[in-house]
């Protein structure tokens, strides 16, 4: 489906085709779901982000343009609505703090409990996603659940090219690093 | 070096590492999409479509939506404009509408006008406005028409023989002489403040922007008069004309203002220029612009004529068709 027809079937709708909503929701569903729950961190703030989007496109559609591609519209929304619910929550996503990430604090202690933690969350991808910054995280799941290029990312972000590049950088790096770290423990046990 | 505990270590992917993230080969990638593949819990796509069917409209009224985002977009902009529109025409409209200024005749020959006690809030008369306005046209016709039929205005103002007015040589002093005398003119000051106030709007304007006959065509219709034998108003008349065209009075400025006659009994049509207020105006009558304008025709100087009326029209609308209409004795 290309984003051509993601447009029709928007506009369709606006024209009053629930089937065609049906249809652009199908899509686009599954993606953005997913990059609400790990850009978020958490599953019930996700789905009320979720419901929070969708509502806006519904409830829009009437003066829907399509002056850009559907999904850099749709995830564009989505971004303002986590911003908007980061805002009512007062809370930022992932297990940061000032001190440095969660991760960083059991790497540094001593003990069989923290160790075993250490250990289940390295092994996973989803908590290294965890203790990347809000910034580089969101520009990772962009690129990897909206398939967007870098310029498309810069847009939605609203943040030039080159600091896209620079997150992703960082991301990556930091993946790197604990993918890395998990295969040691892996082959430790 | 030491790394400091508690403190993130970042690290950079390399241009090449990027490259092959952003085409999708990159092992990160691969990792990632090893995760589940999460989706939303049913109940929430059911409360989802549910919404989106139940805010589609029926086809066709997509019109109004477009009409009421229209609105919303233009409301402000709109009501503006018309606010303003509506508060400048309400202001025209007053100061169209606003009371003319009668006029009066003090003692010792000045002009008394309502304007004056009044203030500025009544159209004030520019007294050097009616010699203006005669510079502006002595320049375009001095060089013309004028010096052929200037008149010996200076002889019949100071005695006021019954002859007739003939057309003799150029005045003696340059246009712009004669003009910077005019200037100076109590008389042409004095009539000029009263005829701006008892002129109609369309008339004055078309009469200040050069819709006024040739002191030709006005001089033959002043002899016309006379050869009718009504010398009292082609009197008036010529005083008329040495105000419009005050070359007439250069010589004879210095005299005072001798020659004004405040009244005249002629009819004045019911049309547009029935404002004009005879009395005084240094405005020709009707009877006499087309009188000079018969002239013309005789002398079959056709084009010129046609200009004479036409201008005739502008200062006198309506009047040829009335006097058409009205009853031979």
């Amino acid at each position: 489906m290309t984003d051509l027809d993601d447009t029709a079937l928007m506009l369709r709708y606006a024209d009053g085709d629930t089937g065609a909503f049906e249809t652009l929701y199908g899509l686009h569903r599954a993606p953005l779901f997913r990059f609400l729950l790990r850009q978020a961190g958490d599953r019930q703030m996700a789905e009320d982000i979720f419901q929070e989007v969708w509502s806006r496109i519904i409830s829009n559609s009437s003066n829907y343009r399509p002056t850009a591609r559907f999904t850099t519209y749709l995830y564009h929304i989505a971004r303002n609505c986590m911003i908007d619910q980061y805002r009512r929550a007062a809370t930022r996503p992932g297990i940061r703090n000032a001190e440095g990430s969660q991760i960083d604090q059991l790497v540094s202690a001593d003990n069989p409990v923290a160790n075993a933690a250490r250990t289940e969350m390295l092994s996973s991808i989803e908590g290294a996603l965890l203790n990347l910054t809000h910034e580089q995280r969101e520009a990772f799941l962009l690129k990897e659940e909206g398939g967007f290029t870098l310029q498309e990312i810069s847009e939605i972000t609203g943040v030039g090219r080159e600091t896209v590049k620079s997150r992703l950088r960082y991301a990556l790096g930091n993946l790197r690093k604990f993918l890395t770290a998990a295969d040691e423990v892996t082959l430790v046990k | 070096m030491d790394r400091k505990p508690g403190k993130q270590e970042t690290s950079q992917a390399s241009d090449a590492e990027l490259d092959q993230f952003l085409s999708g080969d990159s092992p990160v990638s691969k990792a990632y999409r090893k995760l589940g593949d999460e989706e939303p819990p049913a109940k929430l796509d059911r409360a989802i479509l549910d919404a989106a069917r139940n805010h589609a409209k029926p086809a066709g009224q997509r019109w109004l939506d477009i009409d009421l985002r229209f609105w919303r977009h233009w409301s402000r902009p709109i009501t503006t404009i018309v606010i303003v529109g509506f508060c400048l025409s309400v202001v025209l409209q007053i100061m169209q509408t606003a009371p003319v200024a009668p006029i009066e005749f003090n003692g010792n020959g000045s002009v008394n006008t309502w304007a004056d006690a009044t203030g500025p809030a009544q159209p004030k008369a520019p007294t050097t406005q009616q010699p203006a306005i005669a510079r502006k046209q002595m320049r375009s016709t001095a060089e013309g028409s004028l010096e052929e039929i200037t008149v010996t205005a200076r002889k019949r103002l100071e005695t006021r023989q019954q002859v007739p007015v003939a057309a003799t040589a150029l005045p003696t002093a340059p246009p712009d002489k004669v003009l910077a005398e005019a200037d100076g003119s109590p008389v042409v000051d004095e009539v000029g403040a009263k005829a701006r106030h008892v002129l109609a709007d369309d008339a004055r304007d078309a009469w200040e922007h050069g819709a006024r006959p040739t002191a030709e065509v006005w001089l033959a219709g002043i002899n016309s008069l006379r050869a009718q034998g009504e010398l009292e108003k082609a009197g008036i008349e010529l005083d008329r004309l040495t105000l419009v065209y005050p070359e007439a009075l250069a010589a004879g400025a210095s005299s005072g203002p001798t020659g004004f006659t405040a009244a005249t009994d002629e009819p004045v049509p019911r049309d547009a220029a029935a404002d004009l207020d005879s009395a005084g105006a240094p405005y020709p009558s009707p009877d006499v612009w087309l009188a000079g304008i018969d002239w013309l025709e005789q002398q079959q100087r056709e084009e010129q004529a046609a200009v004479e009326r036409d201008k005739f029209a502008q200062i006198y609308p309506g009047y040829l068709k009335q006097k058409a209409l009205a009853p031979r004795p």
